[in-house]
């Protein structure tokens, strides 16, 4: 199964403040999430993400800050703002409620 | 031999060649780049090798840069009609203070602090006119070519700006004029129409705060609040003089009350557009 561009990309910011939600993370690492968590179903092209990262970021929906890992290397750590959880609890009942009403229809 | 520095300089130039100055961006991919050159090592990927599929999967520099310049097109500063009413805006509040100069030099404490009253309130109310005007363009723009979530997000961000301006200026206008009207006539407050004005559009000023800070664009609530927010201020402004009693009724005149009469009567009909057409520029969410 393969979604269609229009839904990849209108999940992309619901799927990231999710995943932000769990804790601070970065852009590779949200990827390989979001690989692992859709079974190799959603590609994003690696690239794409940071456009929505940084219009989340405009949107003062996450906040980002530079750090070093362990490892040396210099990663952007992202993390949720208050406005960001009240926009996920928003899209959430958003997605819930046409969820829910896409079940009810295919269900009867 | 494969030289991985040279290589991450030489992407680094055509990246900074497709996306400008945005040397955040270019670190940030170049981090990713990195993270996946990395991981591609761990598995066994020869070095030329991994460095391929790492590019491919992040994408072409152009590519990138066209997602990256829609985040650009879709901000608030990109508004050009918000960026005129600004300059108008900006222009009257010069304008005013231009003229209030002399008022200040050679007045007394008093008639200075009608002075910055009059230019305080004035600034106030052309705020929200400003997100009237800005109300009724987009609104007229988005009936002819549909919705844009980004341009209604546009107008909340500008709107939000005017109505603090509103808020703060109109408020401190009722306040020094609250002192001027101790001084002058004994009493803080007299329940004058113009007083009553003064605090109906510090209270519409909290409501639209209210309204355009909610998360979520709201077009039609936008829209709503930019033609009533026009009525409040002129109803605040002019309606005042139209009273034939009161502290402020400075004499009807026709010409006043046909200027008053026909603002209203085009922003009554603007009003019954905005609510039965809104729906109709905007497809209905379905109701829970």
């Amino acid at each position: 199964m393969q979604l269609t561009k229009d839904l990849v990309a209108a999940s992309a910011a619901p799927l990231v403040l999710s995943l932000l939600e769990d804790g601070d993370s970065y852009g590779y690492a949200i990827i390989q999430n979001v690989r692992e968590l859709s079974d190799g179903e959603i590609e994003w092209t690696d690239g794409m993400l940071y456009p929505v990262l940084h219009r989340l970021e405009a949107q003062k929906l996450i906040a980002a800050t530079w750090r070093t890992s362990e490892s040396g290397r210099k990663r952007k750590y992202y993390a949720l703002t208050r406005r960001g959880q009240k926009a996920l609890a928003e899209q959430k009942n958003q997605w819930l409620f046409v969820h829910g009403m896409l079940s009810k229809l295919w269900e009867s | 031999m494969f030289d991985l520095e040279e290589r991450i300089a030489a992407w680094r130039k055509s990246m900074a060649a497709a996306l400008g100055d945005k040397a955040d961006a270019i670190d940030e991919l170049e981090s990713h780049l990195r993270e996946e050159l990395h991981r591609l090592a761990l598995a066994g990927r020869p070095a030329a090798e991994a460095w391929d599929i790492a590019l491919e999967r992040l994408g072409p520099p152009r590519r990138v840069a066209e997602e990256f310049g829609k985040l650009e097109s879709a901000g608030p500063l990109r508004w050009i009609a918000a960026w005129l009413v600004f300059g108008v805006y900006a222009c009257t509040g010069i304008g005013l203070i231009v003229m209030a100069v002399p008022v200040l030099r050679r007045g007394g404490a008093l008639e200075a602090l009608l002075s910055f009253h009059v230019l305080t309130v004035s600034m106030g109310y052309f705020a929200v006119l400003a997100i009237g005007a800005l109300a009724i363009w987009s609104f007229g723009f988005r009936l002819v070519r549909g919705w844009d979530e980004q341009a209604i997000s546009r107008l909340q961000w500008w709107g939000q700006r005017f109505s603090w301006a509103g808020l703060l200026l109109t408020a401190i206008g009722v306040v020094t004029g609250a002192f001027w009207a101790k001084a002058s006539w004994g009493s803080f407050w007299h329940w004058d129409a113009r007083e009553l004005g003064g605090a109906a559009v510090i209270g519409w000023n909290a409501f639209a705060l209210w309204r355009l800070c909610r998360s979520g664009s709201a077009g039609a609530s936008a829209w709503v609040l930019g033609v009533t927010g026009n009525m409040v201020v002129w109803g605040a402004g002019l309606g005042p003089f139209l009273l034939e009693t009161g502290l402020h009724g400075y004499g009807r005149t026709e010409s006043l009350a046909s200027a008053f009469g026909i603002f209203m009567g085009i922003h009554a009909l603007l009003l019954a557009l905005v609510v039965s057409k809104s729906g109709a520029v905007r497809p209905a969410a379905p109701s829970r």
